[in-house]
Formats: structure tokens, sequence, C-alpha cells
């Protein structure tokens, strides 16, 4: 994994961001004219009530969601432009997931699982297996590359979540709320790994989170209420 | 960790589940083969006729007989390069009814149906004696007979008994041909039937045709039928494939019958297979959810869950091969039993084979469909909000 060393150029760009939602014939205005700006090698946390927007904000910095107008560039690129296949591609290369719940699959094992990203990118098997073992490595967790999900932890497992994300060498990792689903002890730990591929990696990272202490890691809070940022 | 790998994981994931749909798949596949067999089977006489030989029966029905004076007339019909004349004689051997075919028939006739090889020796034999017999090669296997035996065999339509002495064994010239067969000559019937029976002599039942070389065969025929138009015999004269063809039509009910049940063999596979693939997607699908969100396109989907649904499929086709490689190494009487006597040809024929494998991955592809387009079309912010 590459230390990246642009810290403190403008990574990510919203621009006059809006989002709504249609449920049952009623619009509902997720995002309300939000602009952010988040400078490479920053450490993020999005803070707010449940259905601030926080997630959804996440979603469309991540190629996941397409806004309804207003403008997104993330390393140069306005992504709200891209194709669904170009934007699978530029997830692929650009964005690390980790999400509360881990998401590994069951039938792979954590080498497995850590390679997967690595499967749609053009290197050997040999290569693949180097690096994922690496990530593995720096998560903590190279003595259990065998274990299925199965047989680890909930802190384990949200490690190799953590490897699955970092291994592709993505510009951005993007975490919702990846402590929620752990006890205060375990959640520290993948805090502190956290910080670590921040400042050791210079790994941007933007993570949703409720809990003050989690966002207590993060170089900057960024609060949403009602579709707006607030402070 | 490849696309291949992952497939077969998933296919294995629920072992239980995947090997009772693979045995499911290959029992309907068994029975759809089975069927499909017996409807070959059914058409072997068809597939063994000639397009390019004619057949002239009585216009009326195959009941009714022909005057043996229109065999010159039709000889001498441009196109036509052979006339032989036949009778089916249909009489019973060792009390069985339909054991096998029986006809008289002329010199002629040997040489129309090039089909059924045998030594001059044999054919000189044949005619210079008058109750001499040619037996196919499965009539003589089936009942131990060589050249020298004394058959006898009691006439239904010709009453009486009626005894043969082998004078040679016919082989086909391929699989095709069916040699559970047994011709003697035509003029012992017809000097039985005119000292013996008090029948009507001179009477053939069928005129078999040889055209000469780019002759047209709709344009003879109608020309023979022309020639006996207004007659008190008229003929109809068609090719001997639609001669065949008409004896099974005969059989129309149950032939469409057996492909309304394959019809329904086919739609059980696809329920099968169509329902463990809709729970296997349907329990991955934030699986697939976390895929689109790391960098996987709808192709990659596609190729997971189709290679899925055509793993089961190709479990299927072997189980099946293992079922049926031993059932068709046996003889047909063996497979059939009894029932060998209306089918003498009864194997697995390329074309049913293909037909299996080109159902097997169509309803591999259908079953794989319906899943892949639910998760085609989902968003991934859908997914990943199912996730908790």
């Amino acid at each position: 994994m590459k230390e990246q060393d642009l810290t403190g150029q403008t990574l990510i760009t919203v621009n006059h961001l809006t989002k709504s939602y249609t449920r049952a014939a009623e619009k509902l205005e997720v995002l309300h004219d939000v602009s952010v700006t988040v400078q490479s090698g920053e450490f993020v946390a999005l803070m707010g009530p449940s259905g601030s927007g926080k997630t959804t904000l996440l979603n469309i910095v991540a190629g996941l969601d397409a806004p309804d107008s207003g403008e997104v560039i993330v390393a140069g690129e306005k992504i709200a432009t891209f194709s669904e296949d170009q934007l699978a591609d530029w997830r692929a290369q650009n964005v690390g997931f980790i999400f509360q719940f881990y998401n590994l699959l069951p039938v792979l094992t954590a080498l497995e699982n850590v390679s997967l990203p690595l499967s749609l990118l053009p290197m050997s098997k040999q290569e693949r297996e180097e690096r994922a073992r690496f990530a593995l490595e720096v998560v903590g967790l190279a003595d259990r590359h065998k274990h299925f999900p199965a047989q680890l932890s909930g802190g384990q497992e949200q490690r190799v979540a953590i490897a699955r994300a970092i291994v592709s060498d993505p510009k951005i990792l993007v975490a919702d709320e990846p402590t929620g689903d752990l006890d205060r002890s375990t959640a520290t730990d993948i805090l502190e790994l956290l910080r670590k591929l921040n400042q050791e990696y210079k790994k941007t990272i933007l993570m949703v989170t409720h809990d003050p202490a989690a966002a207590e890691y993060a170089s900057r809070r960024l609060h949403l209420d009602k579709g707006r940022v607030v402070d | 960790m490849d696309l291949t790998q992952l497939i077969i994981r998933n296919t294995l994931r629920r072992r239980l589940r995947s090997l009772l749909t693979i045995v499911g798949i290959a029992v309907a596949l068994f029975a759809f083969t089975m069927i499909r067999t017996l409807i070959q089977a059914w058409h072997a006489g068809v597939e063994a006729s000639a397009k390019d030989r004619l057949i002239t029966r009585n216009a009326t029905s195959l009941v009714f007989y022909l005057p043996l004076s229109y065999q010159e007339k039709i000889a001498r019909v441009s196109g036509v390069e052979r006339v032989g004349r036949a009778n089916w004689f249909g009489g019973e051997y060792k009390e069985e009814r339909f054991n096998f075919d029986q006809f008289a028939i002329d010199e002629n006739w040997l040489d129309v149906y090039p089909e059924f090889k045998f030594s001059p020796e044999a054919r000189q034999a044949f005619l210079e004696d008058r109750r001499g017999a040619l037996i196919g090669r499965d009539v003589a296997n089936k009942y131990q007979l060589k050249v020298g035996d004394t058959v006898q065999i009691k006439g239904t339509i010709f009453p009486g008994l009626w005894e043969f002495t082998v004078r040679g064994i016919m082989e086909g010239r391929d699989a095709k041909t069916i040699t559970r067969i047994l011709l003697f000559n035509w003029d012992y019937l017809n000097e039985r039937n005119k000292t013996e029976l008090n029948r009507e002599s001179d009477q053939p039942g069928i005129f078999v045709i040889q055209l000469k070389s780019g002759a047209n065969p709709a344009v003879v025929a109608k020309e023979i039928d022309q020639l006996f138009a207004n007659s008190y015999a008229e003929t109809l004269t068609e090719t001997e494939t639609a001669f065949q063809q008409s004896f099974v039509s005969m059989s129309g009910a149950i032939i469409t019958t057996l492909n309304v049940v394959s019809g329904v063999v086919v739609l059980i596979i696809l329920l099968v297979l169509a329902n463990t693939m809709f729970m296997a997607v349907r329990e991955r699908y934030r699986e697939y959810s976390i895929l689109k969100a790391i960098g996987f396109k709808r192709r990659q989907l596609r190729t997971l869950i189709f290679g899925e649904a055509l793993l089961l499929v190709s479990g299927g086709l072997i189980l099946l091969a293992l079922f049926l490689i031993p059932i068709f190494l046996l003889p047909p009487e063996k497979i059939l039993g009894p029932l060998n006597v209306f089918f003498p040809i009864f194997t697995l024929a390329p074309s049913t084979i293909l037909l299996v494998l080109v159902v097997a991955t169509v309803l591999g592809a259908v079953s794989a469909a319906i899943p892949y387009s639910d998760i085609a079309r989902a968003r991934v912010t859908d997914g990943l909000r199912r996730l908790g």
C-alpha cells in the first residue's frame, strides 16, 4: 500500500448538492444545497441524527447514488456524469467500503475475502495474494488468513472488512457506522486502526457515526441536520 | 479468488439443496430423454425410408389390392427405373403376433431395396426355391435361425400354416436399416391364394418404385396416378417417406400425448431449477449489493448467477449420463421388454443428446434470468439499506 503524498490538496468537492426520495407519493428532500470540501488525508466524521442525510451524502460521494442536482468532484473527476459501468470501475479503483455489519462473504476465507476486489483489477494471482496478505498484516490478522468469517469474532471480521477496503489502495475510505455493531473495547481497536490508516498511510476517510467518542478520532467533524450542513 | 471459484463455492454453500436440485434435474432429464427416444423410435420407419423411392397403393385403402398388370404399366412411365411388388403377410411366428414383419416380394423388390445386404448365392438360392425365405439379422439372432432352417408361420390375413426354408440372412446397410424382417417369394403366396385359399390371385398390395437418377418424385407419382385415374382401382403414389409417415400419423394421439408429457417434464425441470436459483439469489441479495458496491459490474454478477445455474444443470447432465450409459449399452429388447416388438430401433440418437443439452442449457439460463434481473435492476443503496 502506497503512502499518498497529496495531503492538503482538495480531494472531494461537493457543490450545491440536493437529493430527494419519493416515498408513497410524497417527496422527501434528504439533502438540501449541501456544499463540502474534503482535503486529501483528512479523516472526516459525518454526524447527525437519523434522517439527517449523512449516509446519503456518503453514498453520493462514494459513487453509490446519484444527486438530483449539484456537482460532486472527486480527484478532479465529475462522478455524477459517469455511466453505471464507469462508476463501478471508479469505485473499484478509488473507494474502499467499510460497513457496520462487515458483510464478508461467508464462503470465502479471510484472504479470499480481502483479495475479492483485486479480482476486478488486471493483476496476476500471485500479486493479488501478496497484496491481500499485506492488507491482512496491516490490520493485524495475517495469522487468520485461512479462517472463514464464521470462525472470527466481530472485531476480527471488521478488521478483515477493513483489509478488503484498503487492498486496492483506494484514495478514499468510506465507513458507515463501522463500530456500530461492536463493543466499546473492540470499537476502540477499530478506530485506532482507522486512525493508523489515516495517519501512517495518508488515507482520506469519511466516516458516518452517531457516536461522539468515535467522532473524536476524526480530524474534522461535519454535522448535518435535516439535509443541511449545520457546522 | 476468481469468479469460477466463487461460483463453485456458492453452489456448494447449501449442499443438500444443490444435491436435491441436481438429482431432480437428472431424473426429469432422464424422463425427457426416454420420451424423446420413444418418439424417435416411433419415427424409425420414416427415417429408414427413402425420399426418392415411391410406393403405389390402392387409393381407397391399403386393405384393397392392385391388379398385377399395373406393374408393367408403371415400369413404362418415364422416370421409373424399376418396379417391384409386395404384399404384407402379417403372420404369427411361435404364437407371437408382432414379432417381425413378413412380406411376399418379387425379384425386383430386392433391387429396389439395396439397404438389405446378402450374398449373390443367397439371392440365387432364394429365387430358385419357391418356399425360400430371406431373413434379417435381427430375426436370425433373436430366434437362433441359420441358413437351411425351416420357419413355420401361421397366416392371419392368408390363413394356414406357411413353411419356409431360410436361404439367406440379410444384414442392414447401416444402423437405420430395420432387419426385423422376413421376405419370401411373391409367387408362392400368389399360387396358394389361387389353389388353396380361393382368393383372388395376381393382386399385389403395393408396388415399390425405384426412380431413375434425376427424376422428380412428385412428377412421376402424379403421372402414375393419372395412368389409373377413373379405373376401378385408382392408385395413390407417394414417396416412401410420406407412406411411412402416414402410419406414424395414425398414432398421432399417442405421439401428441408423449410430446405434451415431455413438455410437462421440461416445465418441471424449470420449476425445480428456478426455485433453487430464486432462493439462492434471494438469500444472497445483500452480498450481491456489496459486490456491486466494491466495483462488480452487471456482467460479472450475470456470470456468477448464470454460472451457478449452469453448474447445477451440468451436475444434472453428468448424473443423467451415469443413468443412461448403462441402460443404452443393453440391447433394445432388454430395455423395452415385450414393447421392443414395436420399436426395433431404440437407441439414443445424437439429435436427442443435442436436444437434451440444448433444453438443459436454455432452462438453466431461463431459471437464472429472473433472479438476475432483480439483482441487476436493484440500486446498490437499496441493497445496502437492507443490511440493517
